[in-house]
């Protein structure tokens, strides 16, 4: 028991820790701000340090605010610290206590109700202190401590009654304490845990500089006064009262001192503190304090209490202020009221603006409105509150603000909102439906209504309404038409679909969804029908004991009267050719009433039928119409639709369907005709057997859609609108729409847009034009309107209904689908609007029609089994055989073909990637190295003329913007620049005029001029009958850095041409020339250097098909395994093949000679006719092709033609020089001596026959 | 009442001047100050910091080595003026007013005087009382209001900063200071509204808390994750962004607030050396945070000075403030 005893208040104390004298003690009291973090609070930290011992080693944190002490009754010293938010420690430990709900209103709010605990604290802790500790964290006074010091003594005053009736109670309270209601005014020191960085020798003058200061602002704020009586605290004027931390030692280091248990009280420092407030405390235990100032004042009071009466009465003070609440103390309002100053402000502010946001709320509202605007308008009126609004009170206001607008929007302005079936809200204030129990019966009674309109066309189609959005299902697809119907189509022939007929007044819709009433009902009926097949025929009905049954075929015979009556007037009305075909006319044929035998008369379906609804149940009314225009004449396939309003221009038109039908009147098996004559097919091929008979018959059909605007039109296709053409030609037939899915919705081509969105249409009509003929059209609709698992909508008929002939009828479909689940409606998106529901096919077919029933057999759906049919019939002109005469071809190409060339090409086919096939293709590659007189590799032929040559060898060279220079001296220069233009080089060109070449300095000033990367030159100028050296260009080339890419389509062969030995990069040439095969391919070689430019582009080859690197593997030209690139002109290669195969056995050396001396007897021939050739220089004259100056006064193209009527071919000019020259080819097998005597021959009568007439014509 | 002075030539404003020193924004006796102007020009692409904090917490010490280039050599001549040692021991603080001073990198830094201060309320009591109408007995009121007053002018400081700044720093030599974030979250709350449209929420500036006089056993991660959690929890109603990525992370937490802690350089020597380090890290990361534009438009150094004017206008106008003040007394 050396030092004492630690307590924490609440305390009630054990009597042993009170000595037996009871000694008079003394209080001090930390309060105030602490930084501590990590460790002890300095207020601990003080009474560690005053008695030298650590008596508080830790300090465990639980609540907000708790006061905790040390009584040394040795000391008579009781020492009290306060732990509350404003300790660091405490207020991150916040955090911990109370994660979930702390400041989840915000700190403000948070704040001022926690200050509010600490606050009583500070009050109890001023009441029963002599000294009060305050500490400051930081390094200077804080001024909050000026509004703290106020507000505690405020509420003090107010408070001091209370005080007293708590005083009263506590036994032996000196007389003074309960006078004055606490122990004295308490002397307040102020402790500086932090201080500015100032050299240490300063302190005690900081010290002082302090007290003054902090005096003078508590003197002028009246903190305190001259008769500390009257004020919370009293400042000891001559003595110290503020303590500066002295510079410390590491915390950190003090905090593991502490840990070790090495604590020592031995620095100087801490007995600094000592000092300082020991000073206080004697003085306290000795004299008591007396800090009035000025002259007027009386002695103060001054209370050393005994310690059993101070823990008596600071245990009851405690409990007061702890516990009390404060709504009853004014004292404990007022506390409230004034740290909570935030709070009020808050309040007050958003009550002003509550009312404003309410008012922004209430403007311009309609008499009712929907949800959505509802949100909308409250949004608005918050973001009003929320931005003028301020502080912690927002929230609750805005909440507030919520529950009144919702009320006001409640309270009759709401809207009903109900979706109608197409999903748009009723516009009605709130209402009841009629027949529903809704509880609030002051609503009024209205039914739902969207506002939204949308025209529809009657069963009919003549008449167009509006149409309300429908919110039940039968106003969709059976009230609406009924309505309608009465100022239209009422009167005319309808088909009934079979119905529910209640039997009594008692009946009721039928459990659906496999409740067990429903399933035992089916079986029943099952069984009655089956006792009841002949229910029709004679009036044995009577016998059947069941009164079900009684019912069933009452109604049937009522059926059966009623469809007779009506068809009659009808066709009494419709005045329908009859001559052929009086069998129609039977009931039987058309009205399948067997089906309406079979149901109940007592539950009816509450949805729609479809596929899987259960048996013997029909809906109560039918959703479908099926309606007899009139005649069949009633509509022109020319005029097309008339009497429908509301069709886009160009889509009234029904499309004619042609079904080829073969009856069988012999036929006796019904089952076994269906099964093996389903399908009348007139085919060409096929025989009739006989007894049969063919016939085609014409039915028109049409597809009608209709949108929400009233906007009609027929579908062309599945998925398409009909667009006849300008003059009302109907180009499509409805094969297609019978033979497949028809799309149930379509996006309508009509100009109205919803959001940029199409309206959707909607099939709603089957049009169907009978014809005059044996046959029955019959109609079975299916509809499954949205993607499975939607069921199958059916009519209820459970056959096919037949159509009568020579008539003009219209089905129309449901508005709405029904099935026990759900309701089918448009689909949400146009875009997928074709994919989500279809008519299915089958629709329509046709059967034959009989006498009686029983040969009534179905020959065949014929929308099931397609009739292939072309719309544009085969051309005559290929009837007739091929006429090729024979002629010899001495024009610029292509040549005669040798005969076993020819031949090759009409070899059986081979597959392109076949071995035998790829071992041609190596043949024909060998075949054109030699010809090139090359090794290089990629070598091959390409699949196209010699222009496919060119411009394969240009698009692989070129990549965009490189310099080509090309030399042009006759068309094929100026083509090369097309092309290369077209890859995007860029093209530069070096000219020669027609009949002239390049010499070797001309293209060396070019190279240095344009520094091009692809040179091309023309080896055989064909239109101009040159040939172009080409030894040396590819030295230079290489020199320049350039590839020499040369053409050599009509040369090769009967020029010498060496590719390797000239260096040329890439040349290709033809085959239709001095190869003499058919035109088609193209041989090529690419030389290493340009192979090299090929590898090192860095653009994609523009063109796949001649990309080179495709076509040298299919040509294994690489060593990868060939792949399908193109499907190689099999016959054609063939064809190659074998013309280089004769140029091998012939030799190239020979073939020179032979072109060189046919070309030298053609000029000797020439010389004696006076004609000249164009190349005046003999070196540049080109063998293969001689050009030939045409002769002033000659018609070139009488030559010509002249020419060509004797069957030999020659040329006139080509570009530049067409009309001046004529173009002689020798070349291949033309190159013979007998053929240039030949075609001499004829060039002479030709000039003969083409300049008579125009010397007499000159004479004349 | 502010105007600002014409340009003589444009050209000449071309090249931004570089500041001798910083010039007052406002005066001692918060007065609209036009000396800043001519220092600004035409660039959109600047950043306002201002600075605030208690009395002699380090705010203008901490500011002068965040916009000086080498806080080694300024240590004693900074760039705000401080509370220093003689100033300190006549009870006085560095700086009074707001003082303004722009960078190269196009940054402005603003030093506030501070709040709360006892210093600045021992002036105003001296002021009033060098007044020919005071007497002491007579006007008690304002005397003993000088708390309220101070609260008053502190809360119009903040409000002021906060529609001017693009970050603000709060300066502190205690951890924690519930007063404090009770005074800026007060000050939020009486902002006055500058945007043009009633639904638009004011831009509200970054929130940087420097704890100016941590010891190393502050530093320890507990302690700093617990720290960091606090102002995240007591800023989550708060409009001031207290939370950013730029500051986020350094200890792999999720409640990472925009606070930093620099070593007490003054209570050890060998303390100076991590805080030295620590100075550019922080003056990264206070140029990488996001700056928003002061309105739908955005402003430039110049348009930004004439926003400033009818803030500060606006701020010694309110309404709010003076309902606030009217509940104090």
């Amino acid at each position: 028991m050396l030092y004492g005893t630690k307590f924490r208040f609440p305390v009630q104390l054990d009597d042993k820790i009170f000595p037996t004298n009871d000694p008079n003690i003394t209080v001090v009291s930390f309060v105030g701000k602490t930084n501590l973090v990590n460790q002890l609070p300095t207020k601990v930290t003080c009474i560690n340090d005053y008695f030298k011992h650590p008596i508080f080693q830790s300090s465990e944190i639980s609540e907000e605010s708790s006061i905790e002490g040390y009584f040394c009754p040795k000391k008579k010293v009781l020492f009290l610290y306060c732990n509350n938010i404003y300790d660091t420690n405490t207020l991150l430990m916040l955090e911990k206590l109370e994660f979930d709900n702390l400041f989840e209103k915000g700190f403000l709010h948070y704040f001022s109700n926690l200050r509010d605990t600490s606050t009583r604290h500070l009050i109890f802790l001023f009441l029963v202190s002599h000294i009060c500790v305050v500490t400051n964290a930081s390094s200077s006074f804080d001024l909050n401590y000026i509004q703290l010091f106020k507000t505690l003594d405020s509420v003090r005053i107010k408070l001091q009654s209370s005080v007293a009736e708590v005083l009263k109670n506590v036994p032996g309270l000196p007389k003074d304490w309960l006078t004055l209601g606490r122990l004295c005014s308490p002397r307040v020191l102020f402790y500086f845990e932090q201080r500015p960085p100032v050299l240490d020798e300063n302190l005690k003058s900081l010290q002082h500089l302090m007290e003054d200061q902090i005096y003078r602002l508590l003197r002028k704020c009246r903190v305190i006064t001259n008769v500390c009586t009257n004020s919370l605290f009293a400042i000891p004027s001559n003595q110290e009262f503020v303590f500066f931390k002295p510079k410390q030692q590491d915390r950190f280091a003090f905090l593991l001192d502490l840990l070790n248990d090495t604590f020592e009280i031995g620095n100087e420092n801490s007995n600094d503190f000592r000092e300082f407030l020991n000073q206080h405390i004697v003085l306290a235990q000795t004299e008591g304090f007396a800090d009035n100032v000025g002259r007027h004042v009386g002695p103060s009071i001054f209370v050393l209490p005994p310690a059993r009466v101070w823990f008596d009465a600071a245990f009851k003070l405690f409990d007061f202020f702890t516990n009390s609440p404060a709504n009853g103390i004014k004292g404990f309002q007022l506390l409230r009221s004034i740290l909570d100053v935030e709070g009020q402000f808050s309040e007050a502010r958003c009550l002003k603006v509550l009312p404003l946001a309410l008012a922004a709320y209430q403007e311009n509202l309609p008499s009712h409105y929907s949800s959505q605007y509802h949100e909308n308008k409250k949004t608005q009126a918050k973001a009003l509150l929320s931005s003028h609004g301020r502080g912690p009170a927002v929230q609750k206001f805005l909440g507030r603000l919520d529950v009144e607008c919702d009320r006001f929007w409640r309270h009759g302005r709401r809207m009903c909102e109900s979706a109608s079936i197409i999903g748009n809200p009723c516009i009605q204030p709130v209402h009841r439906i009629l027949g529903e129990e809704n509880g609030d019966n002051k609503l009024s009674v209205l039914p739902h209504m969207s506002g939204v309109r949308y025209v529809s066309a009657c069963s009919c189609g003549r008449r167009q309404a509006n149409r309300e959005d429908p919110y039940d299902v039968k106003y969709a697809n059976y009230d609406f038409y009924r309505l309608i119907e009465e100022e239209c189509c009422g009167r005319l022939r309808h088909i009934t679909f079979p119905i529910f007929k209640p039997s009594s007044e008692h009946f009721e819709a039928a459990k659906l969804k496999g409740s067990s009433k429903s399933m035992h009902f089916a079986k029943d009926v099952e069984k009655l029908i089956t006792a009841t097949e002949d229910l029709s025929l004679g009036p044995d009905e009577n016998e059947f004991p069941a009164l079900s049954v009684d019912h069933l075929s009452q109604v049937a015979a009522d059926e059966h009267e009623d469809s007779q009556t009506s068809l009659g007037k009808g066709e009494a009305a419709e005045a329908i050719d009859e001559e052929n075909m009086i069998e129609i006319t039977g009931s039987t044929h058309e009205q399948p009433t067997i089906s309406n035998r079979d149901f109940s008369t007592t539950e009816y379906l509450p949805c729609m039928l479809h596929v899987h609804s259960p048996i013997g149940i029909l809906p109560r009314y039918s959703s479908w119409s099926l309606v007899c225009l009139g005649s069949s004449s009633l509509y022109s396939h020319n005029a097309g639709l008339s009497d429908q309003p509301g069709f886009l221009t160009g889509s009234g038109f029904l499309l004619p369907w042609d079904i080829p039908v073969r009856l069988q009147h012999n036929e006796s098996n019904s089952l076994e005709g269906r099964r093996t004559h389903n399908i009348g097919y007139s085919g060409k091929g096929k025989r009739a057997k006989q007894g049969q008979h063919e016939f085609t018959v014409k039915v028109f059909i049409g597809v009608e859609y209709e949108c929400p605007r009233g906007h009609r039109f027929m579908s062309s296709s599945p998925g398409r609108v009909l667009k006849a053409t300008g003059a009302g030609l109907v180009k499509d037939s409805a094969q297609l729409i019978t033979q497949n899915d028809v799309p149930l919705y379509l996006p309508c081509p009509c100009p109205y847009n919803r959001g940029g969105k199409a309206l959707i249409a909607q099939l709603m009509r089957l049009h169907v034009v009978t014809p005059k003929a044996a046959v029955h059209v019959t109609i079975d609709p299916k509809v499954r309107p949205a993607p499975p698992p939607c069921p199958e909508f059916i009519t209820g008929f459970s056959e096919p209904v037949q159509l009568s002939p020579s008539s003009y009828w219209i089905l129309r479909f449901p508005y709405v689908y029904e099935d026990e689940n759900q309701i089918y409606t448009l689909p949400k998106e146009s875009s997928r609007a074709a994919q989500h529901g279809y008519l299915l096919k089958g629709t329509c077919g046709v059967v034959e029609l009989a006498n009686d029933r029983v040969n009534s057999l179905l020959l065949g759906y014929v929308n099931l089994q397609v009739i292939m049919a072309v719309d544009y019939q085969p051309p005559q002109c290929l009837s007739r055989p091929i006429e090729v005469p024979e002629k010899l071809l001495m024009g610029a190409g292509p040549s005669n073909a040798a005969e076993n060339v020819l031949k090759a090409g009409s070899l059986p086919l081979l597959g392109h990637l076949h071995t035998e096939f790829t071992q041609i293709m190596d043949d024909v590659k060998q075949g054109i190295q030699y010809a090139f007189q090359t090794k290089n590799t990629l070598t091959l032929a390409i699949s196209g003329t010699g222009h496919a040559g060119m411009e394969a060898a240009l698009c692989n060279l070129i990549e965009r913007n490189d310099v080509v220079l090309i030399g042009i001296n006759g068309i094929w220069g100026e083509r090369a620049a097309d092309m290369a233009n077209r890859q995007g080089a860029d093209v530069r060109t070096v000219t020669k005029t027609a009949g002239e070449n390049f010499s070797l300095a001309d293209i060396e000033a070019a190279l240095l001029q344009h520094k091009p990367a692809v040179l091309f030159l023309t080896h055989g100028e064909s239109s101009t009958g040159v040939v172009q050296p080409i030894e040396g260009f590819g030295a230079l080339c290489t020199k320049h850095n350039c590839l020499l890419l040369v053409d050599t389509v009509a040369s090769l062969g009967g020029e010498p041409f060496y590719m390797d030995r000239w260096q040329v990069d890439v040349v290709y040439t033809g085959s239709q020339k001095v190869l003499g095969a058919p035109p088609g391919t193209a041989p090529i070689s690419f030389g290493p250097r340009a192979v090299a430019k090929i590898a090192g582009r860095k653009t994609p080859i523009s063109s796949f098909y001649f990309d080179m690197n495709w076509l040298g593997n299919y040509w294994g030209c690489d060593s990868q395994p060939r792949k399908y690139h193109h499907t190689a002109p099999i016959s054609s290669i063939y064809a190659l093949r074998e013309a280089l195969a004769l140029l091998a056995t012939e030799g190239l050396e020979n073939s020179w000679n032979r072109h060189r001396s046919s070309r030298d007897r053609l000029i000797s021939g020439l010389a004696k006719l006076n004609l000249k050739p164009l190349a005046s220089e003999p070196a540049a004259r080109l063998t293969c092709i001689t050009a030939i100056q045409v002769p002033d006064g000659v018609d070139w193209k009488s030559v010509t033609t002249h020419a060509m009527s004797m069957r030999v071919e020659i040329a006139g000019g080509l570009g530049a020089t067409a009309g001046r020259i004529w173009r002689v080819g020798l070349m291949g097998q033309n190159a013979t001596d007998e053929r240039v005597d030949r075609v001499l021959e004829v060039l002479a009568d030709s000039i003969k026959s083409a300049t008579t007439p125009t010397t007499v014509m000159g004479r004349l | 009442p502010f105007k600002i002075p014409a340009r003589k030539d444009d050209s000449e404003n071309s090249t931004p001047v570089i500041m001798p020193a910083p010039v007052k924004l406002l005066s001692e006796d918060l007065a609209f100050q036009d000396s800043l102007h001519e220092f600004l020009t035409d660039n959109p692409d600047f950043l306002v910091v201002g600075c605030v904090g208690l009395q002699w917490s380090g705010k203008s010490t901490v500011l002068s080595h965040l916009a000086g280039s080498n806080c080694r050599t300024i240590v004693k001549q900074t760039v705000f003026s401080i509370a220093t040692s003689n100033l300190q021991m006549k009870g006085l603080t560095g700086t009074i007013g707001l003082d303004a001073y722009v960078t190269e990198d196009r940054v402005i830094w603003l030093d506030c005087q501070p709040l709360l201060s006892t210093a600045i309320a021992e002036r105003e009591i001296v002021a009033n009382y060098s007044k020919d109408v005071y007497k002491e007995n007579l006007p008690k009121l304002e005397s003993s209001c000088v708390g309220t007053s101070m609260e008053v002018q502190s809360l119009q400081l903040l409000s002021f900063l906060y529609c001017i700044c693009h970050i603000l720093i709060v300066v502190q030599d205690s951890l924690g200071d519930p007063n404090l974030i009770r005074l800026l979250q007060t000050a939020e709350m009486l902002k006055p509204n500058l945007a043009s449209e009633d639904s638009v929420a004011d831009h509200m500036p970054h929130l940087v808390t420097i704890y100016n006089r941590a010891q190393p056993s502050d530093l320890v991660p507990e302690m700093l994750k617990k720290t960091h959690r606090f102002y995240k929890m007591a800023f989550k109603k708060s409009r001031l962004q207290i939370s950013s990525e730029q500051f986020s992370d350094p200890l792999k937490t999720d409640d990472c607030a925009n606070f930093v802690s620099l070593l007490d350089w003054t209570s050890a020597n060998d303390q100076w050396t991590s805080y030295e380090e620590t100075i550019p890290h922080l003056k990264v990361k206070l140029l990488a945070l996001p700056r928003h534009s002061f309105g739908p438009a955005g402003l430039t150094e110049k348009s930004w000075f004439s926003f400033a004017i009818k803030a500060w206008e606006a701020v010694r106008k309110s309404t709010l403030m003076m309902e606030y003040a009217r509940l104090l007394q």
